[in-house]
């Protein structure tokens, strides 16, 4: 077979023109006869006892179809980690934007007006807004009972308002600062951060005659929807049919329910399909966006820069309820000694419950915290000891053989070659430093997700491929790499493949679109599918060459016998064949759950996710310009290298790098879901602030293949590292440039400049 | 808004007799970038829609002998790429590059901004430092104003229920003036943390200051003269000396309110920067 | 959202205090407020119009005294809800007197304002100035009527 020849190929989106010309499907489109539109009445207090609610006003709105509240839905408490949420909060609201009920109108002005005229009596409840304070003594509680609570993950460590404590140690930590010649302190905190998406949360749900249950949503993973509705409906999973539409961005914010469910219950109400779509005031004060976080960081070196020993303690604010935070907290963990060698660690990470609306999954989950503090950290201490801040990485960095904080044997350690690389592209050793100018540097060791994928390869009777899975591509391009691992393992023009993106009664099971896992997992069950599927074609072939199987291969969509070249047969007349003669219909298909090495579970405690199959590696230089009278900041330019493992689609990569990158400087410089008290003063794009097109840097980009043992072709994701660099890069920078470190972010001019005049104060 | 009717005027008088008829019940609606958005949240809730988009007497850009007059249902868009504009006031196009996107400069006007009083506009501190004049019409007579005089409070103007802005008259540049307006916003085209707009003229033989005008926005409810920092420099020559003390004077004329784009203090710090910087390039003599 | 000051008014302390709780003086000095009674249970009602350009709001404003020691200290707090249902606020306030000399007095006062809903999410950056600029009108008016009090006596 001529391998490599589609894998490493750029190649255009599958999706590409269908979205170009605007014949694509997102969740707003959904239309429907009858359709009655939803709105939530959404709790205007952070913290209240709910004691009276009262719909009388609101039903007779005229076109009001029903009213839902706590007491009219399903008594069952959902969570994805812990099972902590009330479908609608019913004894007591837990943030600001909670919703407490649901209606059902002709129009949604209506189903607007009406929540407003529900009347509700609250008691409002001490509240508590800091994660350090809603550990104190005599914080409120925010779930009271919470030891009640079933949890969907085993392991969670949780008392008080912690629902979730990761808790990694090694080494000998007290020996370790025995042993260190300076020891460094550093406090971080880092920002609340919204997806951005462009398409809101749409949903569109109803139940046929026979009761079942058919709901569109953009969403990114179809069976996590499937099984949470399955258990606040009380349905089995077979008499739900999600149906994903195309996504219009997601970021981590689409994978679990946020509205799913109550159109599903108004339409089990009234007999009509509902619908719902979020508002961005709404997306931004109720569906899950990026954990604000706390980070100590305290290391031990040697003066000649060796690390010694690090004890970390990160605080991950999950607002009021679980949602993913506590796995979230253990990404953090497992990312807080980035990719260097640390004989003796300590690390504690806390998801803590407060006031704030429900933060969970976005892009980097957990890692761009970490990253921030590690790497700014970092950084000081190599100013701080002299060192040339890449030298001082070098001498730390890890590689093969060496063992993860979580005791995983670590293999194809990608951060060195990209670590040269970058130094080579950005012209690092000779950088120049003019006057207000500077340089930083920041590395990323992260880590990708697993679990399930399972892909259906059909040949059609007229011998065309047919790819169908249950991964959505939110816009990463998936179903343009699967279809070029397919083409590649079936020696077939890319373009010739179809790939359905199929709904939970059509495609085989996937986990979800999230974690870097699509082309690394399900690229493996794609191939595992071309196999099995060639098994069968070859055992056709064999009777109707009669060749033996193991003597048959396929090229040029062919099937031919290797010692004999003429003895051959189309895919076309293969497929006729088989159709009406032999063996019926082919189809391959597979199941593959991503293999792991176990994480080392003594000294691991809490951890909720299954171990990492991959680390994924990165690392960027970025140049910038302060301005010290008003404290702006001008990235100049941005250099990032990135480990694909081995990159399938170069265009894909580079896509994914350089939108990535963009979010990652938006959360450097501008982005902050800004809260005043438990209410957010910028639920807008107007006031929340995210980059626009004319301020994107120059960004070179460069990858490396440090080939992954258990990804397709070598293969690992890209799409999370490039998120995770580019703050503790520009604080760096600035640091070069101005002589100021600034361990908060956004990097805001007004911060900037107050820590310069800090800084000049505290010279004199 | 199911209460809310709409018409859609086609020309000056229509306009002016509905806003007769129906006094605040009703809004004028021209580019809609400010005020939609209002609407759908239901925060204004008018009676009556008055769509003055298709009047073609509110669209113009003229010279006159000493001024040009600028319709006020002119986008930001014509603004920014009119050649009499960049001729003779090119302080105007250089404040516009610097106003939201190009989507939004298509559609939203200079008679909408002016109306909209938003705090934190780009068109009034630089109209402003160029004197200009607003005509007011009803239904019963036609009144002229001073930009300076227009402003109010925070998204409060001096026009009555009944009155359309119709028209913006701004005096040339004479020889040796000089204007120029600059600002500050964490994007580059954002909502302006601060926004300077300068006038200079000088004496022919002396060098020295005869007239100036330094106008800030988005410090206050309204935008402000920095007085006493113009009184620094009147009558003086322009040197790094007085521009620094300039600087320090606006600093302590303006006390600054908090917005979401920076805070007081920030706000007062760019104050001095900003004042220095729209003097030093002003008295430079380069126009932006 | 915190709002501090302090400001020095004309007159003892006891008639400092006295004012600040009779409703005609407050209906004078809230701006935009049109009435103010007092409930047989010690709250204060009334409603206030705040008018911000084209947004126009009108406040159904309930106001509990939390604390009070008599003429020094005074908590309360005060929840209003807009009849065109674009918000609700709420505000905790603190204020203290002080005597300065028998006939002048020190008036402290700390409150958190938060409000909530549509008006919040979306004049946030007007409001912040608007809530100020009320505060400060409300003491710019009760320190003219103190002073014009003293001028009777
Ligand atoms: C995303 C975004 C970013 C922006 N950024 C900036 C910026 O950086 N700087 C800046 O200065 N502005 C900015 N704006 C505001 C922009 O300049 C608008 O164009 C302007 O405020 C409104 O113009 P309009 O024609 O759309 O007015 P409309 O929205 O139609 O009307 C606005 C108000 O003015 C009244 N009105 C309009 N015309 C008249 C008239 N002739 N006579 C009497 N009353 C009238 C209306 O009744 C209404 O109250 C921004 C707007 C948006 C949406």
């Amino acid at each position: 077979m001529a391998k490599n020849e589609i894998i490493g190929r750029p190649f255009a989106r599958v999706d590409g023109r269908r979205k170009a010309c605007g014949d694509a499907v997102y969740g707003p489109d959904i239309k429907m006869p009858g359709m009655l539109h939803a709105k939530f009445l959404a709790s205007p207090y952070p913290h209240a006892r709910i004691v009276h609610v009262d719909t009388e006003k609101a039903e007779k709105l005229s076109g009001v179809k029903t009213i839902l509240t706590a007491k009219d839905v399903p008594q069952v408490c959902w969570g994805l980690m812990v099972k902590d949420t009330p479908v609608l909060a019913g004894d007591k609201a837990r943030f600001m934007g909670e919703p407490l009920a649901v209606v059902a109108a002709t129009k949604r002005e209506i189903a607007e007006e009406a929540a407003e005229l529900i009347q509700v009596e609250y008691e409002e409840l001490k509240p508590v807004f800091d994660p350090e304070e809603a550990l104190g003594p005599g914080a409120p509680l925010i779930h009271e009972g919470a030891e009640a609570y079933a949890c969907a993950m085993p392991g969670l460590i949780r008392y008080g308002n912690v629902c979730g404590q990761t808790k990694i140690s090694g080494g000998d930590p007290e020996q370790g600062w025995r042993e260190s010649d300076l020891i460094f302190e550093d406090r971080f905190s880092t920002p609340v951060q919204h997806h951005g998406f462009i398409e809101p949360h749409a949903v569109t749900a109803r139940f046929d005659s026979n009761g079942r249950l058919e709901i569109w949503t953009s969403t990114q993973a179809i069976f996590a929807i499937r099984m949470a509705l399955g258990e606040i409906m009380g349905l089995p999973l077979n008499r739900i049919r999600v149906i994903g539409t195309e996504v219009g961005g997601g970021f981590g914010g689409k994978t679990d329910i946020t509205v799913e469910h109550f159109c599903a219950l108004l339409a089990r109400m009234t007999g009509k399909p509902v619908k719902m779509q979020l508002t961005r005031s709404e997306m931004m004060t109720y569906t899950s966006a990026r954990h604000g976080c706390v980070i100590h960081l305290k290391t031990g070196v040697k003066k000649d820069g060796k690390i010694v020993t690090r004890e970390a303690r990160l605080l991950f604010d999950t607002g009021g309820y679980a949602g993913h935070g506590p796995g979230v907290a253990a990404l953090g963990a497992n990312t807080i000694l980035g990719p260097y060698r640390t004989p003796h660690f300590k690390i504690d990470s806390l998801s803590v419950y407060t006031n704030k609306m429900n933060f969970s999954f976005m892009r980097g989950p957990g890692g761009v915290q970490a990253g921030f503090a590690c790497e700014s950290h970092m950084d000081r201490i190599a100013r701080e000891l002299n060192l040339d801040p890449l030298d001082f990485r070098i001498k730390n960095l890890i590689s093969d053989g060496d063992t993860s904080a979580t005791g995983q044997r670590m293999e194809a350690v990608g951060i060195q070659e990209a670590l040269n690389s970058v130094a080579k592209i950005s012209n690092w050793k000779q950088r120049k430093k003019s006057k207000n100018r500077g340089w930083g540097l920041c590395c990323c060791q992260y880590e990708l997700v697993g679990m399930t994928s399972s892909a259906l390869v059909k040949l059609s009777e007229d011998g065309s491929l047919h790819l169908v899975i249950g991964a959505i591509d939110h816009g990463q391009g998936s179903s343009t790499v699967l279809a070029q691992i397919l083409a590649q393992e079936m020696d077939i023009p890319a373009d010739q493949i179809a790939v359905t993106v199929g709904d939970t009664d059509t495609a085989p099971y996937d986990t979800g679109t999230f974690g870097d896992r699509v082309t690394f997992n399900m690229g493996n069950a794609v191939i595992e599918a071309a196999r099995d599927l060639k098994v069968q074609l070859f055992s056709g072939a064999a009777a109707m060459l009669e060749s033996p199987a193991e003597n048959l291969e396929l090229v040029g969509q062919m099937i031919r016998d290797r010692d004999n070249p003429e003895k051959a047969i189309s895919l076309l007349e293969l497929a006729m064949g088989s159709y009406f003669f032999q063996g019926g219909a082919p189809m391959g298909k597979s199941t593959v759950l991503a293999p792991f090495q176990a994480y080392a579970y003594e000294k691991v405690e809490g951890n909720p996710y299954p171990a990492t199959p991959a680390h994924t590696y990165a690392c960027q230089v970025v140049e910038v310009s302060v301005d010290r009278d008003t404290g702006m900041v001008r990235v100049e330019n941005i250099y990032s290298c990135h480990d694909a493992g081995r990159m399938i689609n170069p265009l894909g990569t580079e896509g994914q790098i350089q939108g990535g990158i963009m979010m990652g400087l938006g959360y450097a410089l501008w982005e902050e879901v800004v809260f005043d008290g438990g209410r957010v003063t910028n639920p807008n794009l107007i006031d929340y602030k995210m980059p626009f097109a004319i301020n994107q840097p120059k960004i070179r980009i460069a990858v490396t293949e440090t080939k992954t043992p258990n990804g397709p072709y070598g293969a690992r994701g890209v799409g999370n590292p490039p998120v995770l660099l580019p703050a503790a890069a520009i604080a760096n920078a600035i640091h070069d440039a101005v002589g100021v470190r600034i361990r908060e972010l956004p990097l805001t001019p007004e911060r900037v400049l107050f820590s310069l005049k800090r800084e000049a104060a505290n010279k004199k | 808004m199911k209460d809310m009717r709409y018409i859609r005027a086609a020309s000056v008088t229509e306009v002016t007799d509905c806003l007769k008829k129906y006094g605040d019940k009703a809004k004028i609606l021209a580019g809609g970038q400010s005020l939609v958005p209002l609407l759908r949240q239901r925060l204004a809730r008018p009676g009556l829609l008055i769509d003055i988009s298709r009047v073609a007497d509110l669209k113009f850009i003229r010279k006159t002998k000493n001024t040009l007059k600028i319709g006020a249902l002119t986008t930001h868009r014509q603004l920014e790429t009119d050649p009499l504009i960049r001729e003779h006031l090119p302080i105007l196009a250089d404040m516009e590059k610097q106003l939201a996107s190009v989507q939004i400069r298509n559609l939203g006007t200079l008679g909408g901004n002016l109306c909209h009083a938003d705090p934190a506009g780009d068109v009034a501190p630089a109209l402003m430092a160029l004197g200009a004049k607003l005509k007011l019409i009803s239904a019963t007579g036609a009144r002229t104003m001073s930009v300076e005089n227009f402003f109010k409070d925070f998204f409060e103007t001096a026009i009555r229920p009944d009155e359309v802005l119709a028209e913006i008259d701004i005096p040339l540049l004479p020889d040796l003036g000089h204007a120029i307006y600059i600002k500050h916003s964490s994007r580059g085209v954002d909502t302006a943390i601060i926004g300077v707009g300068t006038f200079i003229l000088k004496d022919h033989d002396t060098d020295t200051c005869k007239e100036i005008r330094l106008c800030v926005g988005a410090v206050g409810p309204v935008p402000i003269r920095a007085k006493n920092a113009e009184a620094v420099i009147r009558g003086k020559v322009v040197t790094g000396k007085t521009i620094a003390e300039a600087g320090k004077k606006a600093r302590e004329e303006i006390s600054p309110v908090s917005d979401l784009q920076g805070s007081a203090e920030y706000k007062k710090e760019l104050i001095e920067v900003f004042i220095q910087r729209a003097l030093k390039a002003a008295s430079s003599g380069r126009r932006k | 959202m915190i709002i501090e000051s302090s400001i020095t008014l004309d007159g003892p302390v006891k008639e400092v205090w006295e004012k600040l709780l009779d409703p005609a003086c407050l209906k004078n000095c809230i701006p935009g407020c049109e009435s103010v009674s007092v409930q047989s249970n010690g709250e204060f009602k009334g409603t206030v119009k705040v008018k911000i350009g084209p947004i126009k709001a009108r406040f159904d404003v309930v106001l509990t005294i939390v604390e009070m020691q008599p003429p020094v200290r005074l908590v309360s707090k005060m929840q209003g809800r807009d009849r065109f249902h674009t918000g609700r606020f709420t505000q905790e306030n603190q204020l203290a007197l002080e005597e300065i000399n028998p006939d002048r007095t020190r008036l402290t006062y700390t409150s958190n304002l938060s409000i909530s809903g549509k008006i919040a999410t979306f004049g946030e950056r007007i409001f912040r100035a608007k809530a100020k600029e009320m505060e400060k009108n409300f003491l710019a008016s009760l320190s003219d009527i103190l002073k014009h009090e003293e001028r009777k006596q």
